[in-house]
């Protein structure tokens, strides 16, 4: 699975329907999702699992969706406190069903950590993203913020915090601090958030498959196998040869 | 309204809005437990899959 992670993308250009390739190559595989977002990466977790599996080359690339906007940065508490004072549930029943998500987590692979997630808002992580972009690095840094998020109880709102993580991907910390403070790629991070708007998203994550075939939330492997599958064959029918059959990249 | 042929499983698990985490009803919150597979067939029409045999998961869950 390769990184779609230049400046342009034709993705993020225009809110029309994006045009199908021309030839065979690379399935194109654009996905909205936010990092406060559990089945976002359990989602990424099974696609990954797809394109191991695909005997096909894909190229991905990330695109901003905040879910909740309002959220402050900083929010003193855990996941329990958050949810038992904002959405007025017992605190025994939020344990309960974050137990649920936990389990569901850990199928994949992934050891979700409830009680040390800091809830903040996630538009300066969605910079952070194009930022890596920019350098070739947004996968890399997506799966960094998330685990950070979900598994490690960091703080993905504060730059001070963030230019630490992208650090750790191989950006420069200064530079990552700099394009935070001055909000440097937050257009890019409304464009991506007016497109899904245009396209009619209003869940993640969502996926779309060479700007033709949409697929939402976090499906079964198989699933998301048989969508780059058929949309392999498609592409092979057109060009007349075999779509991206020299192996999977990840 | 999507311009994209809709594949895969329309119930998968996902967040919408601020609906990620929390069981919209206390007696849903098995339905978080995933499925044995139930997602493997692919939709090329856009059509609604039924519900029934996924558990409704995303309905399930709201944060």
């Amino acid at each position: 699975m390769t990184d779609t992670t230049d400046a342009s993308s034709a993705m993020s250009a225009s809110a029309s329907a994006p045009a199908l390739p021309a030839a065979a190559g690379p399935i194109k595989v654009d996905v909205w999702s936010d990092i406060a977002c559990p089945w976002c990466y359990i989602g990424k977790r099974k696609f990954e699992d797809a394109a191991a599996r695909f005997d096909g080359e894909v190229e991905v690339e990330y695109h901003s969706f905040e879910l909740s906007p309002d959220t402050p940065v900083d929010f003193e508490g855990d996941e329990v406190d958050f949810l038992a004072t904002h959405k007025g549930m017992p605190a025994e029943q939020v344990r309960g069903m974050l137990d649920h998500v936990t389990g569901i987590a850990a199928e994949v692979g992934l050891a979700y950590d409830f009680s040390s997630l800091h809830h903040t808002n996630t538009v300066k992580a969605h910079q952070l993203l194009h930022f890596a972009k920019a350098r070739g690095l947004q996968l890399a840094m997506t799966e960094r913020l998330l685990a950070a998020y979900f598994v490690e109880g960091r703080h993905v709102g504060r730059v001070d915090d963030l230019a630490d993580l992208a650090a750790e991907v191989g950006l420069d910390h200064d530079e990552v601090v700099a394009a935070l403070e001055s909000d440097r790629h937050l257009a890019d991070v409304r464009a991506d958030q007016q497109q899904a708007q245009a396209f009619g998203i209003t869940g993640v994550p969502f996926f779309v498959l060479e700007g033709k075939y949409g697929i939402s939330g976090a499906q079964a492997p198989e699933a998301f196998l048989g969508a780059l599958q058929q949309v392999q064959g498609e592409l092979a029918a057109t060009s007349g040869g075999s779509a991206g059959a020299a192996g999977v990249a990840r | 309204m999507s311009p994209f042929a809709m594949l895969g499983d329309a119930d998968a698990l996902a967040c919408e809005g601020d609906s990620c985490l929390l069981p919209a009803a206390v007696a849903t919150v098995g339905a978080l437990t995933p499925p044995d597979a139930p997602a493997a067939s692919v939709h090329t029409t856009g059509a609604p899959v039924p519900s029934s045999t996924v558990g409704a998961q995303e309905a399930a869950v709201s944060r």
